[in-house]
């Protein structure tokens, strides 16, 4: 663990801003949302969450995925991801990157897309101070402090920052701003023990759950709780688009200037499209049906083929839906 | 950037035959792929429309051409009903676990159709055939709406002439039809086959496989023994778009092709049961 002062982290974050291209979080009319940054004055670094999760600079809501010209039968590649650092991610996001990873880059035909932002955005992850009433990251052991797909973890403590290397890429960004550092203390240590031993307290005050049992939902649908639950919902997919691990894509084919273009962009499980076959036949034909598969992919049959739950507990899901759909109830049941 | 897994490769429609009034055969060239498994899909793009799965119908033993038998159904299917000979299309795959040929050797087969359900096993039995020194009797039963919507009529009687012991039922008949009428089911009974001991793989519309599925039981096949083809909505084929996670499975990586147990497992809806 490296320790580095609040200048130095101001030194860090100016050096960062003139040398690469920066995505943090900024405050507009009144949301936090993830953008670049041309002076790191911009940074709002003392935010909650972000309205959105920082998932579309590796996912974007869409993106061209092949052109092809008739003519001359040559395929144009989509362009590579750019160099960036994606700083003041919390653990939660985080961790959705690396539930992605497990899903879009599992052999043998990862997502070269995804694959190509992944390896040229470091992501920097900064710890919850206070984390929010919807927040259950605790659940899933993806926050509040530390997360799993990070390249750095930042935790605030009394007086600085302390900093974890969690990948290759991420020792390469320190490496270039070495003189910025120090080797963490043992009085550091100890704020950073303290710090996470109050934040989890505090969160598995609210909810705690032995998640593994999560997998019965599967086994046992409970048809009476998910049609109640089911009725609430209007079906608007605000839950899946404001996920930061809700991965599901539809394509669009179109002609533009005499050349064919593929576009992926995201989709959600509650369209009554979804599913729907051309033939009419649809395996999964009633809002129930999508309700309770929304439900089960997250927290039972994305672990089973991917072997990492599908939420991460960024509560985001809880405070926008408008229509009190709320997972922690799932949760409560089933786990 | 690796492969991208999700770009078609172009390749020439070199002929198109009319199967039925809504379902033609598009046979594709040059064959792009290496080999695939009888019972294996591809996804096929009409360039400007979209993309869909699609069974490939052709012999794993053609290695010059693919052939599709597609029925007209939505924008992609019309699309490519719209075509003429030469023109160009996008495919790729071969994707998902097709029939299980190895352990259907030395063994007897019955394979159960339902109107365009035949296209994939057609493959297979293409697939028997020039293998037919390593497996035991072969026999077909094949059923249709009706005897116009049968698909590979003009194959039947070179199957036969091969050595397939060939079923065939419609649920109207029509014109001067004289074979049996009634659904596939009350079929089932009239191949004389060791049934313990037989390899049974099954394709048609959902409603069909449920009731097969049932029947085989009852006339005494073994649930071990019995695999059907489970069709879904895919945007991928690869297992990234989300389009066909049912339960533990995907259906373009885990099937088409599911053993009876499997489908037992699978949640109400994509599951025959």
């Amino acid at each position: 663990m490296l320790f580095l002062s609040e200048d130095g982290f101001k030194r860090l974050l100016n050096g960062l801003v003139s040398s690469r291209n920066v995505i943090a979080p900024v405050e507009a009319n009144g949301y936090f949302d993830f953008k670049t940054i041309k002076h790191a004055g911009e940074a709002f670094l003392d935010y909650s969450n972000t309205r959105l999760p920082p998932k579309r600079f590796f996912l974007p809501q869409r993106e061209i995925v092949f052109k092809h010209d008739p003519k001359t039968g040559v395929l144009h590649e989509p362009a590579l991801g750019s160099e960036a650092v994606l700083l003041g991610v919390r653990p939660c996001d985080a961790s959705a990157l690396s539930v992605l990873d497990n899903i879009l880059l599992k052999p043998p035909n990862p997502d070269p897309l995804y694959e190509s932002r992944r390896r040229s955005i470091t992501v920097i992850s900064l710890s919850c101070a206070k984390p929010r009433e919807e927040c259950f990251c605790n659940v899933f052991e993806t926050g509040p402090v530390r997360g799993s797909g990070e390249d750095i973890t930042l935790t605030r403590i009394t007086g600085g920052l302390l900093v974890e290397v969690r990948s290759g890429r991420g020792q390469i960004l320190i490496d270039g701003f070495a003189s910025l550092f120090e080797e963490a203390g043992a009085q550091h240590l100890e704020k950073y023990e303290e710090l996470s031993r109050r934040l989890t307290k505090e969160m598995s005050s609210r909810i705690e759950i032995a998640r593994e049992r999560l997998v019965r939902l599967e086994e046992t649908l409970d048809e009476k709780f998910f049609q109640n639950e089911a009725q609430k919902c209007v079906e608007c997919s605000l839950c899946s688009f404001a996920c930061p691990v809700c991965y599901c894509f539809d394509t669009e084919d179109h002609l533009e200037k005499n050349v064919y273009v593929r576009a992926k962009g995201w989709d959600t499980c509650a369209s009554p499209v979804f599913t729907r076959m051309a033939s009419g036949l649809d395996p999964r034909p009633s809002k129930v049906d999508r309700f309770c598969h929304r439900f089960c992919h997250k927290l039972s049959r994305i672990p089973m083929a991917f072997n990492a739950y599908g939420c991460v507990g960024c509560g985001r899901c809880v405070s926008l839906c408008p229509a009190g759909v709320d997972i922690r109830e799932v949760l409560k049941r089933w786990g | 950037m690796g492969l991208n897994p999700y770009a078609p490769k172009p390749v020439r429609i070199i002929r198109i035959k009319d199967e039925t009034p809504d379902t033609k055969t598009f046979t594709l060239s040059p064959n792009l792929f290496e080999s695939f498994a009888p019972g294996q899909f591809a996804m096929l793009t009409v360039y400007g429309v979209g993309e869909a799965p699609f069974s490939i119908c052709s012999s794993p033993f053609d290695k010059d051409r693919l052939q599709f038998s597609i029925r007209r159904m939505g924008s992609v299917t019309s699309a490519i009903h719209e075509a003429s000979e030469g023109e160009e299309i996008g495919v790729r795959g071969p994707y998902g676990r097709g029939w299980p040929v190895k352990e259907m050797e030395g063994r007897s087969i019955l394979l159960v159709g339902g109107g365009i359900g035949l296209a994939p096993l057609r493959s297979l039995i293409l697939h028997l055939l020039e293998n037919k020194n390593n497996y035991g009797e072969i026999a077909v039963c094949y059923g249709a709406r009706s005897p116009s919507l049968l698909m590979y009529r003009d194959e039947f009687e070179e199957w036969i002439r091969r050595g397939v012991d060939l079923h065939l039922t419609v649920d109207v008949g029509e014109g001067d039809w004289k074979g049996n009428v009634g659904v596939v089911t009350t079929i089932l009974d009239k191949p004389k086959l060791n049934r313990a001991d037989t390899v049974v793989c099954t394709c048609g519309p959902p409603v069909m496989i449920r009731f097969v599925l049932k029947k085989l039981v009852e006339l005494g096949y073994s649930k071990e023994n019995i695999y059907a083809s489970l069709e879904s909505k895919m945007k991928c084929g690869v297992g990234k778009c989300g389009h066909c996670h049912f339960g533990r499975k995907h259906i373009c990586l885990d099937g088409p092709v599911f053993k009876y147990s499997e489908m037992l497992e699978l949640p109400r809806g994509i599951s025959p049961f």
